[in-house]
């Protein structure tokens, strides 16, 4: 027996039992895309909501109602996560996930015991990087899971909770965008390549060094600074509509679509651009300091992963 | 004691610590806990220090929030100048507030570190609903590798220390940061190799099958035409209403046939006994009396609130008395 590291995939799927089909990956995407696009379709519900109720003559307004709403939210984010561990965990994954969103609760906690400056948190530093290494449905997972738990660390449950779900696992999710590129370096000579490539940094390289990476690391700075912007923005519209105020910039039954976008635009550079300005820099500056070195070491451990004793 | 009656104990304690900013009620369930917490602690669990978490959290949040809400009639000393958020009163009320959120906030930690003290990781796994064994797997270990990071960064921050670091900014967290990753990283990977020695994901498939995904996906797209029904056709409303309703019964279905590829056992079965009643019985009197008895008006309320003028909190005996109810599993051990 020559111990060999192999190509093997970083999901394992064990075969599915007698009389039962191996899973799809195009179902995956398809139950993925639909769960998605409910939960964006609950979020986005204020502007469009109202004035349909009007039409349909009352009873559609029952279906605007944030309990119906938080458990069509809580359906999806079952079925997504259904469908994400069904892919995605083996024993190893288990292992990892769930020492990283303990990581990610404690850094939670530390927040919660000592705010940073407006919207900063430390949490989304390692959703991002998570779903940069190990793809978008571990991404997924490392979001949602987080909040999850941090929740229950903290104390911070309530009806919320799902939102915060789901916001963090497209986080995580969209950040896969960046393990699905071609690797910078290709590394000849090896067997184990592929799976793991990473488009910013490379765990052979000490640091970034020509002008593909540092455009690429850049890259994975504005994605992080933009998600500090759209958490906030995805986030405030659970509770605009009950919030009274100016009426410049609250939400009022039987808005027209793009009344309603203006108003809520309105509203978010009055009452929340500064402070997710915050939480967009606080992204930065984390990634920028301790990005690359963290990446590195996901990347080592998403190696031993993989590493298999050949026949 | 059973896991669910843990559960029950702390998310109960928890609840009425988050539904109170009254001192008093607080000061006595935080000193519960920690009686509970010592007495379920075993020498080789050690666990965050309260204490040592109290004296950081109360002072910091009673400071952040003078200085960033101005709010209250005692006022200290006013912080001059246009600087958002700082600029302003900073009074009496708003510190003794932040003070009570830091104390609120010391006792959920509490009943949160004794839930994890005392249920076993394997234990929360058998909670999950059987379809989600993967990511209750992956929630059990996060939840009880929580309170182990904090003690791991402490562990690290000293041994820093001794080397002469000192966090002056963002920067010097790094070298913090680093071992505290590498070294849970490491643990996770034994972890991983003890799951699999024991035969984890060895007997069966992880994976959901084409018909659970099948399922799902027609469970999601009933809903979500159930629900543009609904909203966009006149008179659409119970159609739209039994198609919701069918694909919530989809789901379910798709979720009882993953439940399937997952079969878990036990070798030891947990068994109730007539003290793990009692203490049901106990501690479900206390959450619905001092939760939901005061909404209807037959018992004194928990509310309490330093502003506008800050005043000294009540206190009702009986209140009290049902609070040394969670108390309750000192009796289980003896």
């Amino acid at each position: 027996m020559i111990a060999t590291p192999v190509q093997t995939p970083a999901i394992q799927h064990t075969p599915a039992p007698p009389g039962q089909r191996a899973p799809t990956r195009v179902l995956s995407a398809l139950v993925f895309a639909l769960a998605s696009l409910i939960g964006v379709f609950a979020f986005i519900a204020p502007f469009f909501l109202p004035t349909i109720a009007q039409n349909t003559a009352g009873m559609g307004g029952q279906a605007y109602s944030p309990l119906f709403l938080v458990t069509l939210l809580l359906l999806s984010l079952g079925a997504l996560m259904l469908e994400a561990q069904g892919r995605a965990m083996n024993a190893k994954l288990i292992a990892l996930l769930g020492v990283l969103i303990a990581i990610n609760s404690a850094l939670r906690l530390a927040e919660t015991v000592l705010p940073g400056p407006g919207g900063f948190s430390p949490v989304f530093m390692l959703i991002i990087l998570t779903g940069c290494v190990f793809g978008a449905r571990v991404g997924f997972l490392m979001g949602a899971l987080s909040l999850l738990v941090s929740a229950f660390v903290t104390g911070g449950i309530g009806p919320w909770l799902p939102y915060q779900m789901f916001t963090a696992g497209w986080m995580g999710m969209t950040a896969g965008i960046f393990s699905s590129i071609p690797p910078l370096v290709p590394r000849s000579g090896t067997r184990i390549a592929g799976d793991f490539r990473l488009p910013i940094f490379d765990s052979s390289e000490s640091k970034i060094g020509n002008r593909k990476s540092k455009i690429r690391f850049g890259a994975l700075l504005a994605f992080a600074a933009a998600w500090g912007f759209l958490y906030g923005a995805i986030m405030n519209l659970w509770s605009w509509p009950f919030l009274a105020g100016d009426p410049a910039q609250s939400w009022q039954a039987g808005l027209s679509v793009a009344d309603g976008i203006k108003r809520y635009a309105v509203y978010y550079v009055a009452t929340s651009l500064w402070w997710d300005a915050f939480a967009a820099i606080g992204n930065v500056m984390l990634l920028a300091l301790f990005g690359l070195p963290t990446l590195k070491v996901l990347l080592r451990f998403k190696r031993k992963f993989l590493f298999e004793i050949g026949d | 004691m059973p896991t669910l009656l843990w559960f029950l104990w702390s998310f109960g304690l928890m609840a009425i610590a988050l539904s109170t900013r009254n001192p008093l009620y607080l000061v006595l369930l935080l000193l519960v806990a920690c009686i509970v917490r010592e007495a379920v602690r075993t020498p080789s669990q050690r666990g965050i220090s309260i204490l040592r978490f109290a004296l950081i959290a109360i002072p910091l949040s009673a400071i952040f929030n003078a200085i960033s809400v101005h709010f209250g009639d005692t006022v200290l000393f006013v912080v001059p100048g246009d600087l958002p958020v700082f600029s302003g009163p900073v009074t009496l009320e708003a510190l003794a507030y932040g003070a009570i959120n830091g104390l609120m906030l010391t006792t959920v930690l509490a009943a949160f570190s004794t839930l994890s003290l005392a249920v076993a990781p394997r234990e929360w796994m058998r909670l999950a609903p059987r379809a989600y064994q993967s990511v209750g797997l992956t929630m059990s270990i996060a939840m009880g590798f929580a309170p182990q990071v904090m003690a791991r960064l402490r562990e690290v921050r000293d041994a820093q220390a001794i080397r002469g670091h000192r966090v002056r900014g963002l920067r010097d967290w790094l070298p913090l940061w680093m071992p505290l990753l590498t070294g849970s990283l490491e643990q996770s990977m034994q972890m991983s190799e003890a799951m699999v020695a024991r035969g984890y994901g060895a007997t069966h498939s992880q994976a959901t099958s084409a018909r659970a995904q099948g399922l799902l996906l027609a469970g999601l797209a009933l809903g979500l035409l159930g629900w543009v029904m609904q909203l966009l056709v006149v008179n659409g409303w119970w159609l739209g209403t039994g198609l919701l309703v069918a694909g919530g019964v989809l789901l379910f279905a798709a979720m009882r046939l993953s439940a399937g590829n997952a079969p878990h056992t036990a070798y030891r079965q947990q068994r109730w006994q007539a003290r793990d009643v009692v203490i049901a019985l106990m501690l479900t009197a206390t959450c619905t009396g001092v939760l939901i008895a005061p909404a209807l008006g037959i018992a004194p309320s928990l509310t309490y609130t330093p502003y506008p003028a800050l005043t000294a909190p009540s206190f009702d005996v009986w209140i009290g008395v049902a609070l040394l109810a969670f108390l309750a599993p000192l009796l289980r051990r003896g």
